[in-house]
């Protein structure tokens, strides 16, 4: 089974998009900070994140950069309502996998992901 | 000069004759009286008259030329105190002038005024441009006028300078050896001139800061040393006063670059505040955004499951569209102040504007709306964001044929400016135009008349323009149409550092991709 974190800080974005990938047979775990996300992930890697860049606390990109220096085999990509060019550069500087603006579009996601995994297996 | 003294002398000599003729007859005549009374011998005699002339000749010389003179002085007088007055009322007006443009206007006037000559000017110094530049000109034809301005350092100039009295052009040549005379000579032919005036500035400096120039009198007749020491005196009058008109119009001009730039501060403190809005708009309203479209989509994903109905589907479809428009708001509103994620790339304007007319086909084609293109076949290479051209082409096309009606005309023309390597691009339509209150305002954000417009077409446009170095404006009169243009610098369009800051190599930029299909609906993503 796919292990997917999703990482936002609003309970209903994580809770759609738990209930859309439950659906597609993934295993979804949900994390409201990137605190509780990097936890999630030393715990157990997962195969793919889809991480928000802008939480309180610890940003999107610091987390992706910690995740990536740990953990190179997760797959990381940014969901974020910003289509800000300087965010996108450094994220890509970062290893981030791929960079998806709200609002999404599910069939895309999806497609997305799971090129991730085969590309990754 | 000489010429007029020589008349002067010709006339005084006149003058005495003719008095010297009437003391004579008169002598005569007493001559003849007293032999009437008194018939001596030696008073009829011929030497006894001849004396007599030549006597009465030597005694009435000194007061007939005293009473001549006299007159002269009268004559030359009554002239100097018209002059005087004349002189003197214009220098009061002149005193309290500070606008630089009726003041020089008002110094030609008198003269003019004063001597009816033909040629006035009166050049003023512009140390910003270290040239003396025409304030007003006087009679002459507009192709010299273009020719008229005079450097700190030409000859005319450093001649001037330092002379205290105004001066003539003959004393000034006779004076000179024959290249310097020659060279001065020029400068005296462009004006015309044969008496210049300096006026100078006020103690302790006294710079100079204008020059008169007159040509010749109608008469002909050379400027008198009285009329010069009135011109010099006038001269005086008024120096304090440019020194204060040019002071006021350098203040003048200060404020109004110092308001300019004030305005644009505004402006861009007006930007930075949308820009910090849309952000906050945005990812405030994307979120709820992602979750109405995404549920609508995820019930269109399982339709079968979910036994939709078509009527259903068809609203969910709708959802989903209209919720990506609500994005694409905000979007764009951010657009008008990031720079577009992608490279620069060499633009084909032929391709965009044919892609962008593409888009609008339907709506001209029916509405029979000619397109008239005009591209020039040697643009050369120019840099920029396809993306950002295309926003430009289609905000100005939609808002020629929103403007026009049936049978209307959109014209676009594309040129290259090789004086100033500029391109120059126009939008015109012969559409209901603009109403002139409305003008002033149409490059605000979310200015509109129209119904189902945002407003922000022109803001958008205007600030990509702006962002590529560029400049734009608007003509219109209502019923007429409207003509949108701007003008790119080249070497800005392919020069300006944004985007292609570089800090993505080529690898890594492979992997940037933009994803989701209403992104890519705009932008083809790239996938890695």
């Amino acid at each position: 089974m796919v292990k997917l974190l999703v990482v936002d800080d609003e309970q209903e974005i994580c809770d759609f998009l738990r209930e859309f990938f439950e659906e597609k047979n993934f295993k979804v775990r949900t994390a409201l900070s990137g605190e509780e996300a990097l936890r999630y992930v030393a715990e157990e890697q997962p195969d793919v994140c889809l991480l928000d860049i802008k939480m309180p606390g610890e940003d999107g990109l610091e987390v992706l950069r910690k995740i990536k220096r740990k953990y190179p085999a997760v797959k990381v990509i940014m969901v974020t309502a910003l289509e800000a060019a300087e965010k996108m550069e450094e994220a890509a500087r970062m290893g981030a996998d791929n960079y998806i603006i709200k609002p999404l579009s599910l069939e895309y996601l999806e497609n997305d992901v799971y090129k991730k995994i085969s590309g990754s297996s | 000069m000489l010429y007029l003294r020589k008349r002067k002398i010709a006339l005084k000599k006149g003058m005495m004759l003719a008095g010297f003729f009437a003391v004579a007859v008169a002598a005569l005549e007493i001559k003849d009286v007293i032999t009437f009374f008194l018939p001596l011998k030696f008073l009829t005699s011929r030497i006894f008259d001849i004396a007599l002339v030549i006597l009465t000749c030597l005694i009435s010389y000194k007061p007939l030329e005293q009473l001549i003179h006299y007159l002269f002085r009268e004559w030359l007088f009554k002239k100097g105190v018209g002059y005087q007055v004349q002189l003197f009322h214009s220098a009061g007006h002149l005193i309290s002038c500070l606008d630089l443009r009726e003041f020089s206007n008002l110094v030609v006037n008198t003269f003019c005024d004063l001597l009816h000559v033909k040629y006035v000017a009166f050049l003023i110094l512009d140390s910003a441009r270290k040239e003396f530049v025409p304030g007003t000109l006087t009679g002459f034809h507009f192709r010299e006028i273009r020719n008229i301005q005079l450097g700190v350092n030409s000859p005319l100039i450093e001649y001037v300078r330092g002379m205290e009295r105004p001066i003539l052009r003959y004393d000034a040549l006779k004076v000179l050896s024959w290249t310097d005379a020659s060279k001065l000579s020029t400068d005296f032919e462009l004006l015309r001139a044969q008496a210049v005036i300096p006026v100078y500035g006020d103690h302790p400096k006294r710079e100079l800061l204008g020059i008169i120039t007159l040509s010749s009198k109608p008469t002909h007749l050379a400027y008198l040393p009285h009329e010069l020491k009135l011109f010099h005196d006038f001269s005086n009058k008024i120096g304090q006063a440019l020194e204060n008109a040019i002071r006021y119009n350098e203040i003048k001009f200060h404020y109004e670059e110092l308001k300019d730039f004030q305005s644009r501060l505004v402006q861009v403190n007006k930007f930075s505040a949308i820009e910090q809005l849309a952000t906050g708009i945005a990812h405030e309203i994307h979120n709820p955004l992602t979750i109405i479209s995404g549920k609508a989509q995820m019930l269109l994903l399982n339709k079968d499951k979910n036994l939709l109905t078509s009527k259903a589907e068809e609203d969910l479809k709708l959802i989903v569209q209209q919720t990506s428009r609500a994005a694409e708001i905000t979007r764009k509103l951010l657009m008008f102040s990031k720079p577009s994620p992608e490279r620069k790339e060499t633009l084909s304007f032929k391709n965009i504007i044919d892609d962008t007319f593409s888009l609008i086909s339907y709506q001209t084609s029916i509405e029979h709306i000619e397109i008239i293109k005009e591209l020039d076949p040697k643009i050369p290479e120019f840099k920029g964001y396809v993306e950002e051209f295309r926003e430009i082409f289609l905000n100005l096309f939609l808002n020629a044929i929103q403007s026009v009606d049936k049978f209307g005309t959109v014209r676009v023309l594309v040129q290259y400016m090789e004086g100033t390597q500029c391109l120059n691009i126009q939008v015109e339509d012969s559409g209901c135009g603009i109403k002139e209150e409305h003008l002033a305002n149409v490059f605000d954000p979310f200015f509109t008349t129209k119904q189902n417009s945002l407003g922000l077409g022109l803001f958008v446009t205007q600030r990509i323009i702006q962002r590529n170095g560029g400049s734009i404006h608007i003509e219109s009169e209502p019923t007429q149409g409207t003509r949108v243009s701007f003008t790119l610098p080249m070497l800005l369009g392919s020069e300006l550092p944004t985007g292609e800051g570089v800090l993505l190599g080529e690898e890594a930029k492979e992997k940037v991709t933009l994803g989701g299909e209403m992104a890519s609906s705009r932008r083809p993503g790239k996938e890695v």
